[in-house]
């Protein structure tokens, strides 16, 4: 069964809510634009467009060799699709939460939070590199449970498309049913967040129910407003530096490892990690933190 | 891939690029006073304490000395908003001074250079030779 893409399909719907949410922020104050950060939130995600065009193959090719090794043929029903729409974001949960401790995947995934700002434009600020990484492993539990590998693209376009309109500061907090369930733009600006606080958090595609489940949910907190971007932001808007700068960091890093250890940590473990521990870790920084309000707590 | 949709959608991000800059403006921000960097790195560095700062004259970069552990860190203005770099020796490749101006090259991918235009050479001088002694 031929199925649409459903980001081809709603990237009109995205263009033109860019637009509206840039004349809202202009006149109304919510949410903040900056032309050169749009342009590289645009054109990165142009150039993931190119780039899944160009190495869709690459996911269709392993699912392919995979599929002969399901252990069911689920078929094109409803509850097929619905189910399937379920696990690819509960896998997508543990993709995104990976992608986050794990350097080799966060070398990818860190383009997405590499903008300051958080708007419509950051949602399509998006990585040229998948392909290069073990993400695409993740959906092989579809393959092998005998989901149609068509579906298991079509449910994954829904998905991304969900995502893009919680990237947003016009959109204050929902009500509380939708906020205890689904991810929404209070949930994400916490997860686009640089406050050590808010660091490594609400990694939910569509239902934030796995955050809350397995351990990682933070909610917004009003006196602690959000401030956008990555631990270390970068000083560039040219894309090929912010598509390229982390596997750059990565191999360089690599190149002057001193023992197998240390190579295997500097790929496989946080972003951040050093082996003398002079670089910061997002758990080094929550607990320098931690120290630290626990000492001015104990002079006040 | 089709190369007119390719063109297509060049041409409008080009399009969505120029209303933002309409509806947005496009000059930069700038660091209108030292308490605007030091409020800002005081929010990433836990207790951060400014022992000595100076902001370059076209106030799109400034230097700050933390008074808690003596590291020096460099912070300039990125579009409307501000990146810092906590200045070492594997960061800071060289230091150079001309007249009242101070170049940093840096180990950065993003930021291989940091220039500050000092008000006198003095300053600048001071600040060269904190940054050499790291």
């Amino acid at each position: 069964m031929h199925l649409p893409d459903p980001v081809a399909l709603a990237t009109p719907f995205f263009i033109g809510l860019v637009v509206a949410e840039m004349i809202y922020a202009r006149f109304w104050g919510r949410g903040r634009y900056e032309p050169r950060d749009t342009a590289a939130s645009l054109l990165m995600g142009f150039g993931s467009v190119v780039s899944g065009a160009l190495f869709a193959f690459v996911f269709l090719d392993i699912a392919k060799a995979l599929q002969p090794f399901r252990v069911a043929d689920l078929g094109w029903s409803w509850a097929a699709l619905a189910a399937c729409f379920v696990i690819d974001d509960f896998i997508y949960y543990w993709w995104h939460r990976a992608s986050h401790r794990v350097r080799w995947l966060w070398a990818d995934h860190v383009n997405h939070h590499s903008s300051q700002h958080y708007n419509l434009s950051t949602a399509l600020r998006q990585s040229w590199s998948g392909h290069l990484t073990p993400g695409l492993f993740f959906r092989a539990p579809l393959v092998l449970l005998g989901f149609p590998i068509p579906m298991i693209v079509f449910v994954h376009g829904l998905n991304l498309v969900y995502q893009f309109w919680i990237h947003t500061e016009a959109i204050g907090k929902l009500p509380r049913a939708i906020e205890a369930l689904m991810n929404t733009p209070s949930h994400h600006r916490v997860h686009h967040a640089t406050n050590p606080d808010y660091l490594d958090s609400n990694y939910a595609g569509v239902f934030i129910l796995w955050d809350r489940i397995f351990g990682t949910f933070v909610p917004e907190c009003d006196e602690n407003s959000v401030r956008y971007g990555i631990v270390h932001n970068l000083a560039t808007f040219n894309v090929l530096k912010i598509a390229f700068h982390e596997w750059i960091g990565m191999f360089a890093d690599l190149a002057k490892a001193k023992s197998l250890r240390d190579a295997f940590c500097y790929v496989f473990a946080p972003p951040g990690w050093s082996p003398d521990g002079s670089r910061d870790t997002s758990d080094s920084l929550k607990a320098q933190w931690v120290s630290y309000r626990s000492a001015q707590s104990r002079l006040g | 891939m089709n190369p007119f949709y390719l063109l297509g959608s060049l041409a409008g991000v080009a399009l969505l690029v120029a209303l933002c800059a309409a509806l947005f403006g496009t000059k930069g921000a700038r660091i209108a006073a030292p308490r605007n960097f030091e409020s800002y790195l005081a929010l990433t560095l836990p207790g951060f304490r400014a022992r000595s700062m100076t902001l370059g004259a076209e106030a799109k970069a400034a230097l700050a000395e933390n008074d808690v552990d003596g590291a020096i860190h460099l912070v300039v203005v990125c579009g409307d908003g501000l990146v810092s770099r906590r200045l070492s020796r594997p960061l800071q490749r060289a230091v150079a001074r001309n007249g009242a101006v101070l170049s940093l090259h840096l180990s950065d991918f993003t930021m291989p250079r940091a220039d500050l235009v000092f008000a006198d050479p003095a300053a600048a001088t001071q600040w060269e030779k904190k940054l050499w002694a790291l």
